[in-house]
């Protein structure tokens, strides 16, 4: 199953590539944003299914976005996607909720882990609901 | 006049050893190589010393800043000689389509992002030491000699008082040919706040 994904990203090589890597596995990319302010605008915007964050942005760290997101829409799907793996940063995205956290450097394989990983979650959601 | 106790020291050497084996094994996911670590250091040193031994070194590089924010200790600085630069970007790049290929600046951004991600494996170790989570700031990526991009890091400190812990590590890829070089510098007096006394 394909999702509609905003990537939040501020590298732009990072950003392109995660964009190669998602569309190859058959998903859409509806918006791309490289901060905070422009992932709340861009998420409000398109409405897309699922949100890939990185947690260092320039003008917020990725957290604090995410509360953010969170306030505008109490079940915006969110993965993130980190140079960090630092316990505490872990265990801060599990308890605000993400669907999943993928660590750079990260191959095709691990990415597409990942999104089995989101869709069994989401399925889940809509089960209950 | 040693600012950290033994038991800090030892700590602080041990969090140090695993971000230099955490940097190099990033390095080799990244690149699809492996590198291995030819030198690494940690002393206390006062930065004008520090200085002196980088002037020494004329190869221009490309080197991202990470500044110390409050309650990051640390100020870490990732160090690429050009022709390096060049070769860790086809490298990282290489699985990529021509679109990423040819993307402006190609080289300064991805060294920017490399290491971002080193970075954030290097400081991953203290951070879970302490219980703390530190999040990066976006680096600063600049060309220049050692010199030149460490003397602007030392504009932060007082280069007549300040005692700096200093950890150098420098890896080199043979098959990429290529070099990084790895400064993580902390003023001594807030490590000594920062890491259990024993």
């Amino acid at each position: 199953m394909g999702f509609r994904i905003l990537i939040v990203e501020d590298s732009p090589v990072m950003r392109l590539m995660l964009q190669e890597m998602l569309e190859a596995q058959g998903h859409q990319i509806v918006a791309q944003a490289d901060s905070a302010a422009s992932a709340l605008k861009a998420y409000r915007e398109t409405k897309p299914q699922l949100v890939t964050l990185d947690i260092s942005l320039p003008d917020k760290d990725g957290f604090a976005a995410l509360k953010e997101l969170r306030h505008s829409d109490p079940s915006a799907a969110v993965v993130i996607i980190t140079g960090s793996n630092q316990e505490k940063i872990e265990a801060q995205a599990r308890s605000m909720k993400a669907l999943g956290i993928l660590h750079k450097p990260f191959d095709q394989n691990e990415l597409a882990a990942l999104m089995e990983q989101v869709s069994a979650a989401l399925s889940k959601r809509k089960w209950k609901y | 006049m040693e600012i950290l106790n033994i038991w800090q020291k030892e700590a602080l050497i041990r969090l140090l050893e695993g971000s230099v084996a955490r940097s190099s094994q990033l390095l080799a996911k990244l690149s699809h190589t492996p590198w291995g670590v030819m030198s690494s250091s940690i002393n206390e040193i006062p930065p004008v010393r520090l200085l002196s031994w980088f002037s020494r070194e004329s190869e221009p590089q490309l080197a991202s800043r990470f500044k110390a924010r409050p309650g990051i200790p640390l100020d870490l600085l990732v160090f690429f000689p050009v022709s390096s630069a060049q070769a860790v970007t086809e490298a990282f790049t290489r699985s990529c389509s021509e679109k990423v290929r040819q993307l402006p600046d190609l080289v300064p951004l991805t060294i920017a992002e490399v290491s971002n991600i080193l970075a954030q494996g290097a400081i991953a170790t203290l951070a879970d030491e302490v219980k703390k989570s530190f999040i990066l700031p976006a680096p600063e990526t600049r060309r220049g000699s050692k010199a030149q991009l460490l003397e602007s890091a030392f504009e932060d400190y007082d280069g007549r008082t300040d005692i700096l812990m200093l950890t150098h590590v420098d890896l080199y890829s043979e098959r990429l040919s290529a070099q990084c070089s790895m400064v993580i510098m902390a003023n001594a007096e807030a490590l000594r706040r920062l890491l259990p006394g024993k």
